[in-house]
């Protein structure tokens, strides 16, 4: 290659990711540090408040303790439940293969608001799920699944983990069988050779997948307002009504912008890990 | 099939024993009823084309692919049904298969950790054997930053450092490039009769197999052809397969014409020629048989010199290629056929065209009956 044309190559992307991410967020930062009067609108002035708010106000550091929170076990749920299939996945040679991948991947194809409402169908009070659970003894009375962390947890982890499955199957296949192989001749059990040969060496799939289940989650923003309800915020569903039924621009950008930062901040983080894990790999 | 052991260690009951062992992939058989033994301290070869069974039949013996019928004894204890990773083999793969997480200190030491090796123990084994394959000094290293030929030398560290019952091998070096390939060739070699290991070793490579190994299983479509040291195989193939696959010979359809106190005389077809070879008692008059004629047999003797004697003929050269060791040759006789002849590459070239005589003795004629397949 030519100096210079990986520039070239590259250009076309740059110029929509300037266009569609790096201008619209820095314009948000100047509208973020304005006052906003209520029933006046945005006003001249500076003001720090939208983001000391944002920090110090229980109300909403509860809300991004919760989605933080909602990140981290929809993440270890796709992960301790994609695993297995993954594994299965990669592994298999059997004829089957083929269409498992598609089932895995069909939930995509459907539309985000149907999948939902499905989940509300089967999570409400007297759904098919609360039904079930009563009808086998499990509980007495109908469970609360629907508009709390449960129902969000439910319903991300099943549209997320699609993602998780792909990215962990790439990243197995990529694993010799010879290496599994040879760590069992050399006295390690099918458990201890998985341990110790495997499942590190799935590491890089396993930190890609995370963050992107993770980012996903808690940008998402469908999912938690259909089953979350009006009052059940999370930051996306926060952002949302601040900006279209507040009309506060100045702290919806405000909360944008630490939404941002907290997945640049995470990518940046991970991608230092998976450089310091590569020096050891 | 008489399995002939090496005269240094016949008598010795078997390190490793394959009873009729099987294995088809659905309709593919790719191991069919092969038996064999190892002596201990024996390096023994699985010689034979790619898709032979060679390769699963090791992996049966190890353990990773489960037989459909037969049984793996080791030195007595019948361990088909046994886990892999309890049978305390080694195997050593084509691609090394080392751990790229780990050290070479740590790819070394996992084997002995599995067995609960402690570390005071376990750090003088490992770097002894660090030293033995001669990696010493690179036991911190990650796998990664060593050469293809370093690496396999963790690789063979590492299956050794267990001390295993058997040493298995598939294809240890065709990963190597040619030069590496034949020091690592001398290195395993020199290694296994340092430790007296015994050694099964997969190979297509015919050359590799009769260099290293104590007998040689030369092997196609899952099914043995032949066991013998590598002279045997080599000299006195017993199929067409065997003598086609082990170096270069010329094949010769004839019939069988008298049979002698001195040799054999046969015919061969076309009906001009015959061929005299060493007498044998299994073969009768009026019989079909290929002759085979290895090409290195074959002595070029100049046109005007009038030695006389059996297997002499008029040739003429038409084709000559040097190959350094050797000066390649395709002399036609004078019915048309042509026969490959390699001559050392010390003797002075022969032009293409000239006129010249081949000769072979009886004793390197290899009579193969019922005629080439």
């Amino acid at each position: 290659m030519k100096p210079g044309s990986g520039w070239r190559l590259l250009a076309p992307a740059l110029l929509l990711l300037l266009i569609a991410f790096v201008v619209p967020v820095g314009m948000m930062v100047p509208t973020s540090l304005r006052p906003y009067v209520p029933l006046v609108g945005i006003t001249g002035g500076f003001t720090a408040r939208h983001y000391t708010r944002l920090v110090t106000d229980s109300y909403y550091l509860e809300i991004i303790g919760r989605t933080l929170a909602l990140g981290l076990t929809v993440t270890c749920a796709t992960l301790v439940i994609g695993y297995p299939v993954a594994f299965f996945l990669a592994r298999t040679r059997s004829r089957g293969r083929n269409w498992l991948t598609i089932l895995v991947v069909f939930p995509l194809m459907l539309n985000l608001v149907v999948r939902t409402f499905g989940w509300i169908a089967l999570l409400a009070q007297n759904g098919l799920v609360n039904q079930a659970l009563q009808a086998l003894g499990v509980v007495d009375g109908p469970v609360k699944l629907l508009f709390n962390f449960a129902g969000l947890l439910i319903g991300l982890t099943h549209i997320f983990l699609p993602f998780m499955v792909l990215v962990l199957i790439g990243a197995i296949q990529n694993i010799p069988r010879d290496v599994e192989d040879a760590a069992r001749v050399l006295g390690a059990s099918w458990g201890s050779a998985f341990l110790r040969v495997t499942l590190p060496l799935s590491a890089p799939g396993i930190l890609s997948g995370s963050i992107l289940v993770f980012v996903l989650t808690i940008s998402a923003l469908v999912t938690p307002r259909l089953l979350g309800g009006p009052t059940y915020q999370v930051m996306s569903t926060l952002i949302y009504d601040e900006f279209l039924s507040r009309l506060n621009w100045p702290a919806g950008s405000a909360q944008s912008l630490l939404l941002t930062a907290m997945v640049l901040a995470l990518v940046y983080l991970s991608g230092r890990l998976a450089r310091r894990a590569g020096a050891h790999a | 099939m008489a399995a002939s052991a090496s005269p240094a260690v016949s008598g010795a009951a078997p390190a490793l024993s394959v009873r009729r062992l099987r294995k088809s992939f659905g309709p593919v058989v790719a191991v069919d009823d092969v038996s064999l033994d190892a002596a201990p301290g024996e390096f023994l070869s699985l010689l034979g084309p790619s898709g032979c069974g060679k390769s699963t039949l090791l992996r049966m013996i190890a353990g990773l692919v489960e037989a459909d019928g037969g049984q793996v004894v080791l030195a007595g204890e019948d361990i088909t049904r046994v886990a892999v990773h309890r049978r305390n083999l080694g195997l050593v793969f084509q691609s090394y298969a080392l751990f790229p997480h780990m050290t070479v200190f740590e790819n070394v030491a996992f084997g002995l950790r599995r067995r609960g090796v402690g570390m005071p123990e376990l750090a003088p084994r490992v770097e002894r054997m660090l030293e033995l394959v001669r990696l010493g000094p690179l036991g911190a290293r990650p796998p990664r930053e060593l050469s293809g030929g370093q690496q396999q030398r963790v690789a063979l560290a590492r299956a050794l450092v267990t001390e295993p019952r058997v040493l298995l091998l598939d294809e240890p070096l065709s990963n190597l490039d040619a030069l590496l390939r034949d020091e690592m060739r001398v290195e395993l070699k020199r290694l296994q009769e340092r430790l007296g290991t015994t050694m099964i070793f997969v190979t297509h490579d015919q050359a590799e197999a009769l260099i290293l190994s104590d007998r040689v299983v030369v092997m196609e479509a899952g099914r043995v052809e032949q066991i013998g040291r590598p002279e045997e195989v080599y000299r006195r193939p017993a199929t067409a397969f065997v003598a086609r696959f082990l170096g270069r010979a010329n094949f010769l359809p004839g019939t069988v014409a008298t049979i002698g106190a001195t040799g054999i005389v046969v015919a061969l077809d076309g009906g001009r020629l015959s061929v005299v070879a060493a007498s044998r008692p299994d073969l009768v008059s009026g019989q079909p048989v290929s002759v085979v004629v290895r090409q290195e047999s074959i002595r070029l003797e100049p046109a005007g010199a009038e030695a006389a004697g059996p297997n002499r003929f008029a040739a003429t050269i038409v084709f000559h290629a040097f190959a350094g060791q050797a000066h390649h040759y395709v002399i036609q006789l004078g019915d048309g056929r042509e026969l490959e002849v390699a001559a050392p590459g010390a003797t002075p070239p022969l032009a293409r065209g000239s006129g010249t005589h081949v000769a072979w003795s009886p004793e390197d004629v290899i009579l193969l009956p019922g005629g080439a397949r």
